[in-house]
């Protein structure tokens, strides 16, 4: 009986990918697999799918959330742990459960009303008169609604999984291993880095695995800012279309298009694949992480 | 230990505290800045007539009945008159 239940999350899981499958098939039949996945152009009046603009937005949205994200939340988490006084934790403790919970929607409207004008006025014309030469920051984009936009409001959103995952992990390790380090002679700085941070590292690692896990599969607070533009984004300040947002807009609208059913569906099995590999690769990852610190301590 | 080596271990500490401060900061602000976004700057246009009044629908034939309405439609009798749904 438990075997069975212990079985439900597997058969659910195949189950998604099967149906999805099965709904994208037709697509899947007409164009080649490679040809939807390399594709840059969305006609879906023509028969176009290339799915390219939607997954490299989705990537680019992704990892400049993480880029921003993990190093100020690993540091706070640190500093909780280790600097802040008791009333801090405490006070900071139920202020994560708080930013953990706010809905997505909250987010984007956050985003539109700060984040947005934000780069609008400031980064914009910085780009413009600064960092002309950067081609990260070149763009015919003159809104601020783009990829920075919805890193940054992606970022604030699993920053605080990140920050709770990592702290409680830090927690964890023995205040032994602290006094010992200490005793020796060692600052506070030098125990963090060289004892507690290589001895947390696959705790800290997974944290950073749920946040990306998290910002993959986000679509309300994103789609809101991120300007949802069919385009190959060349700079972090145009407007792009990750999938997520794809799927949000349109299943439901223009379902008598050929064939637009089947790619909606295509396209969710393209997140579904990609937040697969990444959780395989991270629990690879993971493993020997794991067997790195077994063998150190 | 030598001075230089104890100096230079109090600036790394120093500056990491800096980071993580700053790092902290930063999270604590975006939070704030979220709460002000919904709540602060918002509360104002709220009302608790607008969160607890109930939706009033109030029909073609009703208005008659109701001199606070002003929705367009023509007064009860006029429906009526016009072929209206006499209920």
């Amino acid at each position: 009986m438990l075997f069975a239940l212990t079985l439900i999350p597997v058969i659910l899981l195949v189950g998604v990918a099967l149906g999805l499958l099965i709904k994208s098939l037709p697509l899947l039949r007409e164009q080649n697999l490679w040809g939807l996945l390399s594709g840059t152009q969305w006609k879906p009046m023509k028969g176009q799918f290339g799915f390219l603009p939607f997954i490299s937005a989705t990537l680019w949205v992704t990892l400049l959330a993480l880029v921003i994200a993990v190093p100020p939340s690993i540091l706070t988490a640190l500093y909780l742990a280790e600097y802040a006084s008791k009333f801090l934790r405490a006070l900071m403790r139920p202020v994560l459960d708080l930013l953990a919970a706010i809905p997505s929607v909250i987010y984007g409207v956050w985003g539109m009303l700060v984040i947005v004008p934000w780069v609008e006025k400031k980064m914009l014309p910085f780009a413009d008169s600064f960092a002309g030469g950067i081609p990260l920051l070149q763009t015919d984009n003159p809104t601020g609604f783009g990829i920075l936009a919805g890193a940054v409001v992606l970022a604030v959103m699993v920053a605080p999984f990140i920050i709770a995952v990592t702290n409680e992990v830090l927690i964890a390790v023995p205040d032994g291993i602290r006094q010992a380090s200490l005793a020796l002679g060692a600052t506070r700085y030098y125990t963090i880095r060289k004892v507690l941070v290589p001895s947390t590292l696959p705790g800290i690692f997974a944290s950073v695995v749920l946040g990306f896990s998290r910002a993959l599969g986000e679509t309300m607070a994103v789609l809101m800012v991120v300007g949802n533009v069919v385009q190959m984004p060349h700079s972090i300040l145009d407007a792009a279309y990750p999938l997520p947002a794809l799927i949000a807009n349109n299943y439901g609208e223009m379902m008598s298009i050929p064939m637009y059913d089947s790619a909606l569906m295509g396209a969710a099995l393209i997140l579904l694949g990609m937040v697969l590999i990444l959780n395989v690769a991270s629990t690879l990852i993971l493993r020997r992480l794991m067997g790195r610190v077994r063998r150190a301590w | 230990m030598k001075p230089w080596r104890f100096k230079k271990r109090h600036i790394a500490e120093t500056i990491a505290r800096f980071f993580m401060l700053l790092s902290f900061l930063i999270v604590a602000a975006s939070l704030i800045s979220i709460l002000w976004t919904v709540f602060g700057a918002r509360t104002s246009s709220l009302s608790w007539q607008m969160i607890s009044q109930t939706l009033r629908v109030v029909l073609p034939w009703q208005r008659g009945r109701d001199p606070q309405c002003n929705c367009g439609f023509p007064a009860a009798g006029a429906w009526r008159n016009r072929g209206g749904i006499n209920l």
